[in-house]
């Protein structure tokens, strides 16, 4: 078996280190443990993701980033805001995908780190945007329904759109 | 030729966004806080977006090669089209070893085999030069992969071409050969001893009544009060047969020497194919195959083509080569064998045929710069010991008539010709 190109080694540490960076960012107080922990977990799954060729690992890795956001939440601190964590999280994916796709297709690195840089600037950005109020307004009252019922359209979609095209293979 | 085309198959970064997505909502419940759904938010829009893309792309590929035929380390031009319904293919071709993309226009080359051509009304081409550095029979494909929106699905396809180019070996030019010493009946650029229609002159002799009036000698004549004519040797062909010898032993690891008498036969099928010899061919490579004799460029072509499917072999079926001699080597055939001469067996029948009268040659290629020098000193005396009988191997083919030249890497197959020659002169003043 061929060992993997530049692209894919680049891109796993580049992915790797946006995972440490934001570990790096912990709340004060009681939730400060589970922060790190979660912190650490993160870049740990990428790591079994990206090393041992296990693409569940990298999911698993951005559902844990987004519950460790949530932690956050609830500890009262928003650093390094809500965007910042939108485009770590993005590009964290982005660069791990990168890594994983470069093993089977010729992607050129410039071009790839390009597109990173791109897409999770926008969800950054779409973050702030939506974020310019008080964001701690959507969790009072029936915000959780709605948002429940969001999430749930939103996956049900996903899933019956993933099933037409998993039914096709 | 599109192989084969797998459908639209959901990449990694999917699977993640899925992930993060899901999780997104019931961690905002769960912990009391919109933050989660709010990170998610922009994924969930990314996976919408890159799902609701075509299910089909339809990626098809093919390579074309630009010619059918190519001598080693020059390029060869290939073609490659792409053909999906996608911005970008990334193509990555099955190179053979030692080919390396030398040029590419109208594509971006990543990595030493990959490709990222633009697409453009649904296709997208380009060219390349592609450099074979090994001879043999090599045929390119690849797979093509399209990206949809966002990356978040992708599409693969493997093309290829059904025509292969045939890679001949780079061979060395020999301006003087080693001739056979014996001609055959036909026209050619050889001297022979015999008499007959031809240029050097043999000798002034008394007219007789069957020779031609062409033939006599008017100057002679006039000189004399009888008729001259000059003979003179009659100008013929020779015949010869390779012998190619791709025996390397059991464990001995010296299968670059094969590859080394692949080119030296290629080079000899070229350089006596000019001298319009009649060639033909034994080769001892896994099953023993043998071209009878003939000349002119296609067979040529084909000898080089039996040539090029020589591989290493450990130890012959010798009843089949005993056989083989038996059927395709009479006099006046020039026998030359270019041999690692590892084995025990081709020292016997080349000296076989020598004692048969047969004219026989032996370059003998030096498997010595292949061989690691053994560490220990039991191995490296037994090494010596290998050396030292393989050279008495040499000396005893030398002895018994065979005209003997060691090719190395330092040497020219020009130098060995005339090694075997000038063996050949020594002998004949020695006789």
């Amino acid at each position: 078996m061929a060992p993997p190109p530049p692209t894919s080694y680049l891109t796993a540490a580049g992915s790797l280190a946006v995972a440490v960076t934001a570990a790096t960012f912990t709340v004060d107080g009681p939730w400060e443990p589970i922060s790190m922990m979660l912190g650490w977990l993160v870049p740990m799954l990428l790591a079994i993701g990206l090393v041992l060729g296990r693409p569940g690992g990298v999911a698993a890795a951005a559902a844990t980033y987004v519950v460790r956001i949530g932690v956050h939440g609830i500890a009262g601190d928003r650093t390094p805001g809500l965007a910042v964590s939108a485009l770590l999280l993005v590009a964290m994916i982005e660069l791990a995908a990168v890594s994983w796709d470069s093993r089977r297709m010729p992607i050129p690195l410039d071009g790839a780190l390009a597109r990173t840089v791109l897409v999770a600037a926008g969800a950054g950005l779409a973050v702030g945007l939506v974020a310019v109020g008080e964001p701690r307004a959507l969790g009072s009252g029936a915000a959780p329904a709605v948002i429940g019922l969001m999430g749930a359209m939103a996956v049900t979609a996903i899933l019956v759109r993933l099933g037409r095209t998993w039914g096709r293979r | 030729m599109t192989i084969g085309a797998r459908g639209r198959t959901v990449t990694l970064r999917a699977g993640a966004y899925l992930a993060a997505v899901v999780v997104a909502p019931f961690a905002a419940l769960a912990l009391g806080d919109p933050a989660p759904v709010l990170v998610a938010l922009p994924v969930a829009l990314c996976l919408v977006v890159g799902l609701m893309a075509p299910l089909e792309m339809e990626p098809s590929l093919r390579i074309v090669p630009g010619r059918d035929r190519s001598v080693e380390g020059m390029a060869v031009p290939y073609r490659v089209e792409v053909e999906a319904t996608a911005s970008m293919a990334y193509v990555t071709l099955d190179l053979p070893a030692a080919a390396v993309i030398s040029e590419a226009r109208g594509a971006r080359v990543v990595g030493s085999n990959g490709l990222v051509i633009v697409l453009t009304g649904g296709g997208g081409l380009a060219d390349l030069d592609v450099t074979f550095g090994r001879w043999g029979n090599h045929a390119i494909t690849g797979q093509v992969a399209v990206q949809g929106p966002l990356w978040l699905t992708d599409q693969t396809a493997v093309g290829g071409d059904s025509q292969s180019v045939v890679v001949l070996p780079d061979t060395a030019t020999v301006r003087r050969l080693v001739e056979p010493l014996m001609t055959n009946m036909h026209a050619g650029d050889l001297v022979s001893v015999g008499r007959g229609a031809g240029i050097e002159p043999a000798e002034v002799r008394v007219w007789q009544p069957s020779d031609p009036p062409r033939a006599i000698n008017w100057r002679a004549s006039a000189r004399s009060e009888r008729l001259w004519t000059t003979d003179r040797h009659a100008d013929r062909n020779g015949d010869l047969i390779l012998v190619v010898d791709s025996i390397t032993g059991a464990a001995a690891e010296i299968e670059e020497t094969v590859g080394e008498v692949v080119r030296l036969v290629a080079s000899l099928v070229e350089a006596y194919g000019r001298g319009r010899h009649r060639l033909g061919l034994v080769s001892l490579s896994g099953y023993t195959r043998w071209f009878g004799l003939d000349s002119g460029a296609l067979h040529e072509h084909r000898l080089l083509e039996a040539v090029m499917r020589t591989q290493a072999v450990v130890d012959p079926v010798w009843m089949a080569v005993d056989r083989v001699f038996e059927r395709t080597v009479h006099r006046p055939t020039f026998v030359i064998f270019v041999s690692p001469l590892v084995s025990d067996g081709i020292r016997e029948r080349a000296l076989r045929l020598a004692a048969g009268g047969i004219d026989v040659g032996m370059v003998a290629v030096d498997p010595s710069p292949w061989i690691v020098p053994p560490g220990d000193r039991l191995r490296a005396t037994a090494h010596r010991i290998w050396r030292i009988e393989r050279r008495r191997s040499l000396d005893v083919l030398a002895a018994s008539g065979v005209a003997v030249g060691e090719w190395r890497p330092d040497r020219s197959l020009a130098d060995v010709m005339e090694e075997m020659g000038e063996w050949r002169r020594r002998r004949r003043l020695r006789i």
